[in-house]
């Protein structure tokens, strides 16, 4: 293995977190390392904090307690190389498809050239969303919103890309069919991926570790390396491994609320 | 389906589509079976045959005077309104200590009667088209500045977030994102605010005017010619009725995304 995949990329150190200083913490003694292009899921428990901690290393929002870096530098502000997908695809309904993932540079710069046009289409192909891509996202399903949501967060072409349960709102079907299509994308252009999920089976069927929190305030109860082969596909869930894997996790979670 | 049944359900649809218009002919028809039976005298309740006589009895090019003294004090009112509410949000929405000061300001004027204040506002502007135009504008513009700011706070906040993430300059954030998410409430603010516009024109002529609908109305009402002031309200009606659904046009002219969902 060489020297890059071994060094951690995104590290958190004690990280907690208050939204202010009377409130209890919604997040405590977090310590994790993230190597460069590595898939870690987090999963937890609704209120548990995990959208905290991805919105600490988006640089949204500044950890109370402990410190998140990244490349060694602390995150004190947005970063430029971090992409955001979030819980529902947040299209803005005026625009076409095409110009909603190049909306992040007309946003921050005000325009945007004909290359950068050029990669929007490339990545909207990727996606196989060349067909749509003059349509207006009222005309998608949702599913292929999500992807939008997604193609638009690699525009900027980030390094991090950071998760925030985006396949929740999503049917069972399209949500198995659009995970799988996340590892081609993310095995064609290797991001370093934080992924929040509320789905056992979903993390360990993505990931490469997986953080399991606890209830509020969110400690880490596990981290658990998925030792899976890659590529994954749906043969993936026959295996045993994966049984016991997701077997493990919630036990974790469940645990607690059985009575004795 | 049978062929029998075929016009019965054209016809039932047919009528279930103009239900508001036969409605309305059928409330009209009412209106002048009962003036005709009792016997109701003009200057009390004019049937609609004579409000119609007593329309065409008015040379058009005195209609048009009138409508267009109370279309030009309504529309300047309602774009001066448009003018000041639409920035005014927008510093209300940015500025915590601006949307402290301005608010109970705005609470105060939109608590005060305008119909009490308009004769002060005649004395202190004089009885042209200023007095008349702020007069329209108080009336209107408090909806728009609601509905405004409204549509600005229900931006989702991961779209927000997504403007901050990306380090963008604020003025970009309240043009490219939460002005056009408030687009669809500005609309619904400016459908009422059309109304109002009328109403404050018509306000401001009761008070002083030597022209325009309103005061075509009173005036009418005064020389106990009912028949005239009815043409002369319902002609007005009918003015502010298209007014609103201009508005309407426009909003699907311009932003067609912004128009509710059709579910099929």
């Amino acid at each position: 293995m060489d020297q890059a995949k071994n060094s951690a990329y995104v590290s958190m150190q004690g990280v907690g977190h208050q939204y202010d200083p009377q409130a209890p913490l919604v997040v405590k003694d977090i310590d994790l390392d993230i190597h460069r292009h590595e898939f870690v899921a987090v999963v937890g428990p609704s209120g548990c904090g995990k959208s905290t901690l991805l919105r600490m290393v988006s640089g949204l929002l500044i950890p109370s307690q402990g410190e998140v870096s990244v490349f060694n530098r602390p995150v004190t502000e947005p970063r430029d190389d971090v992409g955001i997908v979030f819980q529902k695809a947040n299209l803005l309904p005026w625009l076409t498809v095409r110009k909603n993932v190049l909306f992040p540079l007309k946003h921050k710069y005000g325009s945007y050239s004909a290359s950068d046009e050029k990669r929007a289409n490339e990545l909207l192909e990727m996606a196989g969303l060349t067909q749509f891509a003059d349509k207006m996202p009222d005309e998608l399903s949702g599913g292929m919103q999500q992807r939008v949501g997604i193609v638009r967060a690699l525009l900027l072409n980030p390094d991090i890309l950071l998760m925030d349960e985006p396949f929740s709102a999503l049917d069972a079907l399209t949500r198995e069919q659009i995970g799988f299509d996340l590892l081609k994308i993310w095995r064609e252009h290797p991001k370093t991926v934080l992924f929040i999920t509320h789905s056992i089976s979903e993390a360990v069927l993505l990931s490469d570790r997986i953080l399991v929190m606890s209830k509020r305030p969110g400690t880490v109860l596990d981290l658990i390396e998925v030792d899976l082969p890659r590529p994954r596909s749906s043969k993936t869930i026959n295996s045993p491994r994966y049984a016991e894997l997701t077997d493990l996790i919630r036990g974790y979670i469940y645990e607690p609320d059985v009575p004795a | 389906m049978n062929q029998t049944s075929q016009p019965k359900r054209w016809l039932a649809q047919q009528a279930n589509r103009f239900a508001p218009v036969l409605f309305f002919i059928g409330l009209v028809l009412l209106w002048e079976l009962v003036c005709r039976i009792a016997k109701v005298p003009n200057y009390i309740l004019p049937s609609p045959s004579a409000i119609i006589a007593a329309f065409f009895n008015v040379d058009f090019s005195r209609w048009m005077i009138h409508l267009w003294a109370t279309l030009r004090v309504a529309l300047m009112g309602f774009v001066l309104s448009i003018l000041i509410a639409i920035p005014l949000s927008i510093g209300m929405m940015r500025s915590q200590l601006m949307n402290r000061i301005l608010y109970p300001a705005l609470i105060v004027i939109q608590s005060t009667p305008v119909v009490a204040v308009a004769p002060l506002i005649i004395v202190l502007l004089g009885t042209e088209d200023p007095s008349r135009v702020l007069i329209t504008c108080l009336i209107t513009f408090f909806p728009l500045v609601v509905s405004t700011t409204t549509g600005m706070l229900e931006t989702p906040p991961e779209m927000i977030e997504l403007s901050q993430s990306l380090r963008a300059p604020r003025y970009r954030e309240t043009w490219q994102i939460r002005i056009p998410y408030a687009i669809p409430h500005i609309f619904s603010g400016l459908r009422v605010s059309i109304t109002l516009a009328i109403i404050g024109a018509v306000v401001a002529e009761f008070v002083a005017a030597e022209e325009g609908l309103g005061y075509f109305i009173q005036f009418s009402t005064s020389f106990f010619k009912i028949p005239q002031a009815f043409a002369g309200l319902i002609f007005l009606s009918i003015i502010s009725l298209l007014l609103f659904k201009s508005v309407q046009w426009i909003q699907a002219w311009l932003f067609p995304w912004s128009l509710p969902k059709k579910r099929t």
